[in-house]
C-alpha cells in the first residue's frame, strides 16, 4: 500500500463521522477500491479519481444527519404522547386529596399543576405546527427544537410535581414517579439526538 | 465548457446519481470499484465523477431496501457486493419511466427554441 494511500485511510478513519460496524465496513469497502484502483492505474490516479476523503466525510454526515432529524422528531412525538397515554392510570391510582377542593390546593404544587399543562399545550401547538412544515417539505431542526423546549420544561417540573405531590399526598403510588422520570428520558433522548443532528448538518457542510 | 453549464451538469449528475447506480446494478451484482467502472463505461466516459461519492449514495440506497450487500472473497481479497432487490427493480422502473417523460419534455422545450 502507497504512503498517499495509507495517508487518505488514516484521515478517513479520522474524520468519518459513522460508528461501529458500519464503519468498519466503509472503511474495508474503501481500501478495496483503493487498492484496485491504484493497482490498474496507480495510487495517485487511483486518489485523484477517487476524490478527497471530505466527499464522504460530506456524505455519510448528511445521511447520519438526516436518520438523528428523524429520529429526535420521532422521540419528540413519544414525549408529546406519553402524558396522554399515562394519564388515565395515574388518575386511576391518585388516593384522594386531602383538601376540600380543588382551589385550597397548596400554592406550590397549583402553579406546578397549572405550568405542566400550559408547556403540554404550547409543546402541542409547536409540534403540530412542526408537523406542517414537515408535511409543507421545509426541513431543518427548529420545529423539533420549537416542540422540545416547553416539553423539557414540562418534564423537569413534572418529575418535581410528582415529588412533592407524593410528599404531600400520604398513600401516592411510587411508582407515580415513573411517569415524568421516563419523560425526562425521552426529551434527554430528544435533546441528544437533536444535538447529533446539528453537529452532522455541520460536518455535511 | 462553461463553469455554469459545468455546475448544472454536476447538479444534475448529482440528483440522478441513485438512478444511474440501480441501473449499473440491472445487470448483475458487483462491487463498488466494478459500479465505477460501469457508469464509465456505460456513459462512455462522460459521468466521470469522484469515485468516493458513489459509497454514501450506495449505502443511502441499502438502508432504502433497494438494494441489498454481502462479502465476497475473490483472490484472497473480501469485497463488499452490492445487488439490486425487488424493490430496488420495481423503483428503477418507475423512476426510468419518470425520468423519460421528464426528459422528453425537457427537449421538447428545447427544440422549440
Amino acid at each position: 500500500m502507497s504512503d498517499g494511500v495509507r495517508d487518505f485511510l488514516a484521515r478517513l478513519e479520522r474524520e468519518l463521522p459513522v460508528r461501529g460496524e458500519r464503519r468498519r465496513r466503509i472503511l474495508a469497502e474503501v481500501e478495496d477500491h483503493l487498492l484496485e484502483a491504484a493497482r490498474l492505474h496507480g495510487a495517485e490516479e487511483a486518489l485523484r479519481r477517487f476524490g478527497p476523503p471530505d466527499t464522504l466525510v460530506r456524505g455519510f454526515a448528511e445521511a447520519r444527519r438526516r436518520v438523528a432529524e428523524r429520529l429526535a422528531a420521532l422521540v419528540t412525538l413519544a414525549l408529546l404522547a406519553a402524558p396522554v397515554l399515562a394519564y388515565p392510570a395515574v388518575e386511576r391510582s391518585l388516593p384522594p386529596a386531602p383538601w376540600p377542593s380543588a382551589a385550597e390546593m397548596p400554592g406550590q404544587l397549583a402553579w406546578k399543576q397549572d405550568a405542566v399543562l400550559v408547556l403540554f399545550l404550547l409543546g402541542f401547538g409547536a409540534a403540530l405546527i412542526g408537523g406542517l412544515l414537515l408535511a409543507r417539505g421545509r426541513r431543518g431542526l427548529a420545529p423539533v427544537l420549537v416542540a422540545l423546549a416547553p416539553l423539557g420544561a414540562m418534564s423537569v417540573l413534572g418529575l418535581i410535581l410528582a415529588v412533592q405531590w407524593r410528599a404531600e399526598v400520604t398513600g401516592t403510588p411510587a411508582w407515580l414517579l415513573a411517569v415524568p422520570s421516563a419523560q425526562l428520558g425521552l426529551f434527554a433522548g430528544a435533546a441528544l439526538l437533536l444535538g447529533r443532528a446539528f453537529r452532522l448538518g455541520r460536518a455535511a457542510g | 465548457m462553461h463553469r455554469i453549464v459545468k455546475y448544472m451538469y454536476r447538479e444534475s449528475l448529482k440528483g440522478h446519481l441513485e438512478l444511474l447506480l440501480l441501473a449499473v446494478l440491472r445487470d448483475g451484482p458487483a462491487h463498488g470499484y466494478a459500479i465505477i467502472e460501469g457508469l464509465r463505461e456505460r456513459s462512455e466516459g462522460a459521468f466521470d465523477l469522484a469515485e468516493g461519492t458513489i459509497y454514501p449514495a450506495l449505502h443511502r440506497l441499502e438502508a432504502a431496501g433497494l438494494l441489498a450487500s454481502r462479502w465476497s472473497e475473490a483472490s484472497g481479497r473480501r469485497r463488499r457486493v452490492y445487488r439490486v432487490t425487488r424493490r430496488g427493480t420495481a423503483a428503477l422502473s418507475r423512476e426510468q419511466t419518470q425520468w423519460s417523460d421528464f426528459s422528453r419534455a425537457v427537449n421538447l422545450v428545447l427544440e422549440s427554441a
